[in-house]
């Protein structure tokens, strides 16, 4: 029986990440990328799993330093969670809230804590949750890729909703994908589906997904399992044997009405 | 005149010298004194606003020494020791005093003394010696006065000349004690409004300073000036009080906490900087400031330093000047980290503590290979959730949430976790049966039944916990 060890393929085959940059598929993406996200720069993402992509990024990033999260209290999904974190296979202990609430205006004192922010290296990364704050407009967003291309804080801009005019560096729209079944029908590890809306001075429109590896801290790209169809509520061994394999589709087209793929 | 509402009676409070010139006076009813006076101008009184006033007063008057107190209803105790040769001499800072009170439209009558309690009652009775003092200056009790008058005693000075023990044994060991403050026979420390800096700094101006760049200015020279107080000391402060002083005696205070004790100058310019910039209501100059003083009060050791050539210290250098001022700029307690808690309910588990007053708490590892059993976004408290289950006590097949209807494609658990019973009072609590579960989009929730079916009281409801990624 194969593990699913074996169905990874091996790290000397993934092409590695250009210093600088997070690994995201080891493939096209970090290819059409230009060697993986650059982490001297803005990156937006909103959906329904943003904070979850936002929290692998900071971990894929192996930057050593706080994880500095600008809070938008009026966000309801819940809080972060320390244990779910932990969980993820960060230390919860670096991720430092800041709460901006009530002083001043509404996205004004978050997004000026976001300015003394970018200007610490020190940083391992800074999430900004701007929600669907209406200040955050494309001079902001230039800002801030400025700034974080002139410091170096890898900063990631979690929005709510519909995307907006902005100026940053790639855009991204995560959402849930389903999780490969581990015995007993349960699902397994975090998988995420991506699509690459924007990238400035580069090919854009891609579609991947990734699996989060909790224990080496890096995505797979989701090509490297291969899964059989799996009737619901069907008991199967952990890590079953792939009957014909069915690869899933990993890169190609985003689902959505697009303008086609420019060379990479 | 003044007058305020008494059991149902309008009585007079205070009244101005013209009125008090035709007969009127403190605890007489309204209506008897529009007997007298019929066109007498009415005003309520307003204890608060007066103490207010009066710790305004207090404030202000910190230009002439750093311990000064307020003694209500109407008494300013300054102490002066060591301040007045600052000022040309007692009579000379005096005179200060009585220009700037004036100016603002107070009479005052002042008096100096060795003690506060003497200074109070000889400003208080305009007399100039503690023995030609009344009665009424050792104590307000009527009875008290009375046996006193009835002695044949007139005066502080011929009550001080008794024997001691009979003076307690007639009067009580409480006129000893008023007697005692009015000499220097007990020491009466001042109770200062603010603690007294060991490390001050300060500029006075003889044409007051208005515009931001002259203030600015003088604060990068009292930084410097404080720094090498500092210095010499080997200490850093970690509390920096900026106070400036408006020629009209108002006082505005700006204050700077750091993380770790400091006294560049540079880094601590900027963190004013900040400060002022999140200020809610701007700094106003009017006519301008003529006192600008810079207080340290809480200091910890500081060592000249040198920065390592590693980059490790260089890092944690920059991260301490980053929480400094988020903290100048929003206020303390607001950069949070997460802790742990050691308990087995979820909500409780995690929760985030200050960063400046918290350790790095200990957290599980994951087992290897494992997906995450835990969600990273917490509902607190859960969300009410409707679900469809196939048995009883079996899985969710679909549930609604926010109006949306999720079909379970794969599901874990159950988790049991049992309520806190021996923390609770009653020893009761329902039993939660938690579910990992993904719906047909692929989002993962963590849900739960409340309750267990026959076991516990009450039909069991079903909530939603968790997001996971």
């Amino acid at each position: 029986m194969p593990s699913v060890a074996r169905l990874v393929p091996p790290v000397s085959a993934r092409v590695p990440a250009a210093a600088g940059r997070v690994a995201l598929d080891g493939g096209r993406v970090d290819a059409a990328l230009g060697g993986g996200l650059a982490l001297a720069g803005c990156h937006e993402i909103y959906g329904p799993a943003a904070t979850a992509l936002a929290l692998m990024l900071a971990l894929a990033s192996a930057r050593s330093g706080p994880i500095l999260w600008l809070a938008d209290p009026r966000q309801d999904d819940g809080r972060l969670y320390g244990a779910g974190l932990a969980e993820l296979g960060g230390d919860p202990g670096r991720v430092w809230l800041v709460n901006t609430a009530g002083v001043g205006g509404a996205a004004l004192p978050m997004l000026r804590a976001a300015a003394e922010a970018q200007r610490c290296a020190a940083l391992a990364c800074l999430v900004i949750e701007a929600g669907s704050a209406s200040a955050v407009d494309l001079t902001v967003t230039r800002r801030l890729q400025l700034a974080a291309a002139a410091y170096g804080v890898f900063t990631l801009l979690l929005r709510a909703g519909p995307p907006k005019p902005s100026a940053v560096l790639t855009r991204w729209q995560a959402r849930a994908a389903p999780a490969r079944r581990l015995a007993g029908n349960a699902p397994g590890p975090p998988r995420l589906a991506l699509t690459l809306e924007r990238q400035r001075g580069g090919p854009a429109d891609l579609y991947l997904e990734l699996e989060w590896d909790r224990d080496r801290r890096r995505f797979l790209p989701a090509t490297a399992f291969a899964q059989r169809a799996i009737p619901i509520g069907a008991a199967f061994g952990r890590h079953a044997a792939p009957v014909g394999h069915m690869p899933a589709v990993a890169l190609g087209r985003a689902p959505r009405p697009a303008s086609g793929i420019r060379a990479a | 005149m003044l007058v305020a509402n008494d059991r149902g009676r309008q009585i007079i409070r205070a009244c101005c010298p013209a009125a008090a010139a035709e007969g009127l006076h403190p605890g007489l009813a309204l209506a008897d004194a529009r007997a007298v006076l019929p066109g007498v101008r009415v005003a309520p009184h307003d204890p608060a606003g007066d103490a207010a006033c009066l710790d305004w007063l207090a404030d202000g008057a910190t230009r002439w020494s750093p311990m000064v107190a307020a003694a209500p209803p109407h008494g300013l105790l300054i102490d002066i020791s060591g301040c007045a040769h600052l000022f040309g001499g007692e009579a000379s800072l005096v005179a200060d005093v009585l220009t700037r009170l004036h100016r603002l439209g107070f009479t005052a009558s002042h008096a100096l003394a060795a003690t506060p309690a003497a200074a109070m009652a000889l400003a208080r009775f305009g007399q100039p010696r503690i023995a030609d003092l009344p009665l009424a200056a050792l104590s307000d009790q009527e009875p008290v006065q009375i046996a006193l008058r009835r002695a044949g005693l007139k005066r502080v000075g011929e009550v001080a000349k008794l024997p001691r023990a009979a003076v307690a044994a007639r009067f009580g060991e409480a006129l000893l004690a008023a007697l005692d403050a009015l000499t220097e026979a007990a020491p009466q420390p001042l109770d200062p409004r603010l603690p007294v800096a060991e490390i001050v700094a300060q500029q006075r101006f003889a044409q007051p300073i208005a515009t931001t760049d002259a203030v600015r200015a003088t604060l990068e020279k009292l930084l410097l000036r404080s720094a090498v107080q500092m210095g010499a000391r080997g200490v850093g402060g970690r509390l920096f009080a900026l106070a400036l002083y408006r020629a009209d005696g108002h006082v505005a205070h700006v204050a700077v906490e750091t993380a770790e004790p400091q006294r560049d100058s540079a880094v601590l310019l900027r963190l004013f900087d900040e400060r002022i910039a999140a200020l809610n209501d701007p700094l106003d100059p009017g006519f301008g400031y003529d006192l600008v003083r810079l207080a340290v009060p809480v200091t910890h050791a500081l060592d000249e330093t040198q920065l390592g050539l590693e980059g490790g210290q260089l890092a944690e250098t920059q991260l301490a000047e980053l929480v400094d001022r988020l903290t100048a700029r929003l206020g303390r307690g607001r950069i949070r980290r997460l802790a742990r808690a050691d308990t087995h309910i979820p909500e409780q588990a995690s929760f985030d503590l200050p960063l400046a007053s918290s350790a790095p708490s200990a957290w599980l590892t994951p087992a290897p290979g494992e997906p995450p059993a835990r969600p990273i976004r917490l509902f607190d408290p859960p969300q009410p959730i409707e679900v469809l289950a196939e048995v009883p006590d079996g899985p969710p097949r679909r549930f609604r949430w926010r109006r949306q209807v999720h079909d379970v494609t794969a599901h874990e658990g159950p988790e049991r976790i049992a309520a806190e019973w021996w923390r609770r009072k009653d020893g009761a609590g329902l039993t939660r049966d938690y579910w990992r579960v993904e719906a047909a989009d692929g989002r993962r929730f963590w849900l739960f039944r409340h309750g267990l079916y026959d076991r516990e009281p009450g039909p069991p409801r079903w909530y939603l916990h968790g997001l996971f990624a």
